[in-house]
């Protein structure tokens, strides 16, 4: 019985194959791909709190133990970055955020439900410090970490192995000119903002709740996706605006365009 | 104008401190002169002063023109207080400077024969009351550190050594010339006890390693600095305490003592992470000609119980293993990794202050989480980045106190879609502050925000002053 198994691997339990349980599958990939150092310690997933998103997600979230990166050229990044070490932190341990510059201001960082009297933060002018400062923390055992900082390969592989040992979320902010290459990222998102749903009153009408459109460019163990989301300060909720805006109606739309 | 110092070959000359320049001048026609800075040559002296802890801890400057050195116990490092005196007085000339040295069991011995003994010296006096005597003898009156009229009333009535003060009744020279005198001849002779303070006081808690000779070699002082900290942490374990911050002073040949700080967020004594700690400030040192000593000293401890060390706690960091506290203190070991390789100033935690005024409404607090609840900020919508100078934008309004309509940003006319606000918000009057600014959130077509204000109103004086300027200042997410 143990013959049939490749040298190393520990045995698939029997009621796996009986079963099809494509969870338990998928996890056993994911540690396998994860260079295994203790299989069954898959790791698991901060959900953002968005149904359709974290479905699409493997994991049903943004993968702890694991590096993610968040390009954009704004200010939205940051709030989505805020948005998941929030999530990833919880109510548990400290997160990190290491900024290129002082104008990081925490009564925004707050509003994206981060909480920042446990959020320590850095300030890296040099990228090496800041990937420095990045896997420091992550070795540490930090929950969530932020960096404003582009990574080559060989430094986001290294980011990759201290979230890996540290069990902590490593969001990576790269500058607008971030070189492009290949990156050990567990997911990559752009982000760009998105015109909000005015509000009653006045001329022209007050912005609305912020949203963004979220593009999932690359993800391991799921599909590219795009999603425009909204952002409810009131009830700390992120939720998927339109649904529809995932490019599925430009055939009618052609139609309508022949009709008249 | 008067001379205050004179070099050896112009007192040669007839010069001597104290007197006028034009005297001066007259003696020696070809005198070069500069202006005295007292504040510069003082700060030279305790720089020096510092420079000679390398040969004994307890240093100080004396006077406008000297320098104490406690050598007790110390001469044996050297090979004897001959050897020492040798090396410190190679060191001082290296530097540049005319010195006379003299060791001696008593403060005064010691000023006095530096000062008045015959020949160049070093003297070097066993530290017997007999020896002191005789050699204090044939000394002035003024070599009693005596003010020059108190020298010049004893030798007046005679009294032109100290020699000659030996053998007087007491009494009498109390009530003709003052306590003094004879104040200052016991503390010479070890009679009287003379507590001085040093430049830097001692430190109870410290650690020093001479070189037999310099070294360049930056492994050889990393080697030094490891056995240095376990020696340190060693007496800190056994006294109970821990170090919140160590100086580690580098006495380098040629320079001065160079010395690397470090901090810690919390009493610690473990040499392993201590040592990490310094390793990234000693890569990039200069060790001029060479280290010849090292001094390790915590400058600031605090009592730290022993901690107990668990049979098969697992090392490193495990998520989710270990318990709270044992996760406060790795963030406190992160903590300081951070604040001495990127500075205190760059780790921080951001709290909230009272005051309306965004640029002011944050407050940076020390890095290390409490076990405090969330941090408490006012819901009015705030941008996620705010420039530390508000940009100067040109903007164009509808209306005279309405939201802009378009402003130029980055090199491209931004064309508003959505305005909220205004929300007003004054200056703080008794900071005198800038005016009044009304605060609008601003939207493009394509979603971005930003968060603009106007400064002033229109039509707020017919000559233009005071018009309304738009700034940019901030960025929502």
């Amino acid at each position: 019985m143990r013959g049939i198994f490749p040298a190393g691997a520990a045995p698939i339990p029997i009621h796996a194959f009986r079963r099809p349980d494509l969870a338990a599958l998928r996890a056993r990939i994911a540690a396998i791909e994860h260079d295994a150092d203790a299989p069954g310690d898959a790791p698991d997933a901060a959900p953002l709190g968005a149904a359709e998103i974290d479905a699409a997600l493997p994991g049903g979230g943004l993968a702890r133990g694991a590096v993610h990166e968040i390009a954009a050229d704004n200010s939205a990044a940051a709030g989505f970055a805020a948005l998941a070490a929030a999530r990833a932190a919880g109510d548990g341990g400290p997160a990190l955020w290491c900024a290129r510059e002082g104008d990081l201001y925490a009564p925004g960082l707050a509003a994206f439900d981060l909480d920042t009297a446990r959020l320590i933060v850095a300030r890296a002018a040099r990228p090496e410090d800041a990937l420095w400062t990045l896997e420091e923390a992550l070795r540490a055992g930090v929950s969530a970490v932020v960096g404003e900082a582009a990574a080559g390969f060989a430094a986001s592989r290294r980011l990759q192995l201290a979230a890996r040992a540290g069990g902590g979320l490593c969001l990576l902010l790269p500058p607008p000119d971030r070189p492009p290459g290949a990156l050990a990222a567990a997911t990559r998102w752009r982000v760009s903002p998105a015109p909000s749903a005015p509000r009653a009153g006045g001329h022209p009408a007050p912005p609305g709740a912020p949203r963004w459109r979220l593009a999932l460019i690359r993800c391991r163990g799921g599909a590219p996706r795009a999603w425009t989301v909204e952002w409810h300060v009131e009830t700390n909720r992120l939720s998927v605006a339109a649904p529809l805006a995932n490019r599925a109606a430009p055939a009618p739309l052609r139609r309508l365009g022949r009709a008249s | 104008m008067r001379l205050a110092a004179a070099s050896a070959a112009t007192e040669e000359a007839g010069l001597a401190p104290g007197m006028t320049l034009a005297n001066a001048r007259a003696l020696a026609p070809g005198l070069r002169v500069r202006p005295g800075d007292p504040p510069a040559a003082a700060r030279r002296l305790a720089a020096l002063a510092d420079w000679a802890r390398r040969f004994a801890p307890w240093t100080a400057p004396c006077g406008a023109d000297g320098l104490w050195l406690d050598i007790t116990g110390c001469a044996g490092l050297f090979g004897g207080e001959d050897a020492l005196l040798a090396r410190l007085s190679a060191g001082v000339a290296r530097r540049g400077h005319d010195h006379r040295l003299a060791a001696a069991g008593t403060h005064g011995a010691a000023w006095a024969l530096a000062r008045f003994a015959a020949g160049a010296g070093p003297f070097a006096l066993p530290a017997d009351a007999a020896a002191i005597r005789a050699a204090l003898a044939p000394l002035p009156a003024a070599a009693l550190r005596l003010p020059a009229d108190a020298a010049a009333a004893l030798s007046r009535a005679g009294l032109r050594c100290i020699g000659d003060l030996y053998g007087l009744p007491r009494a009498p020279l109390v009530r003709r010339f003052g306590r003094a005198p004879l104040d200052r001849l016991d503390e010479a002779l070890g009679r009287r006890a003379e507590p001085l303070a040093p430049q830097r006081p001692p430190e109870r808690h410290a650690a020093r390693r001479v070189f037999a000779e310099p070294t360049v070699d930056s492994a050889s002082v990393s080697a030094a600095l490891d056995s240095l900290l376990k020696e340190l942490c060693a007496a800190l374990a056994r006294a109970g305490l821990g170090a919140r911050r160590l100086t580690l002073r580098l006495f380098r040949v040629d320079a001065d003592p160079r010395a690397i700080d470090i901090a810690a967020t919390r009493a610690r004594r473990d040499a392993k992470g201590l040592a990490a700690l310094f390793a990234d400030r000693l890569n990039g040192l200069d060790a001029g000609f060479g280290v010849e000593a090292m001094e390790l000293d915590a400058a600031l401890v605090e009592p730290l119980a022993p901690a107990q060390t668990r049979l098969g706690a697992p090392r490193g960091g495990a998520a989710g293993s270990g318990s709270g506290s044992a996760k406060n203190v790795e963030t406190a070991a992160l903590i300081d990794r951070l604040v001495n390789r990127l500075g205190a100033d760059r780790v921080a935690r951001l709290g909230p202050r009272d005051t309306h005024i965004p640029d002011r409404a944050v407050r940076r607090l020390p890095p290390l989480p409490g076990p405090g609840a969330k941090a408490d900020w006012p819901a009015a919508e705030r941008p996620i980045r705010l420039f530390a100078r508000p940009r100067p934008v040109a903007a164009v309004a509808a209306a005279p106190d309405g939201p802009p309509m378009l402003f130029r940003w980055n090199g491209r006319v931004v064309r508003v879609v959505r305005a909220g606000g205004p929300e007003r918000i004054a200056g703080e009057w008794w900071r005198g502050d800038s005016p009044t600014r009304d605060y609008y959130r601003v939207e493009d077509a394509q979603g971005a925000r930003f968060w603009i204000f106007r400064e002033g109103f229109y039509g707020a004086a017919p000559d233009g002053r005071g018009a309304p300027r738009w700034y940019l200042h901030g960025l929502f997410a």
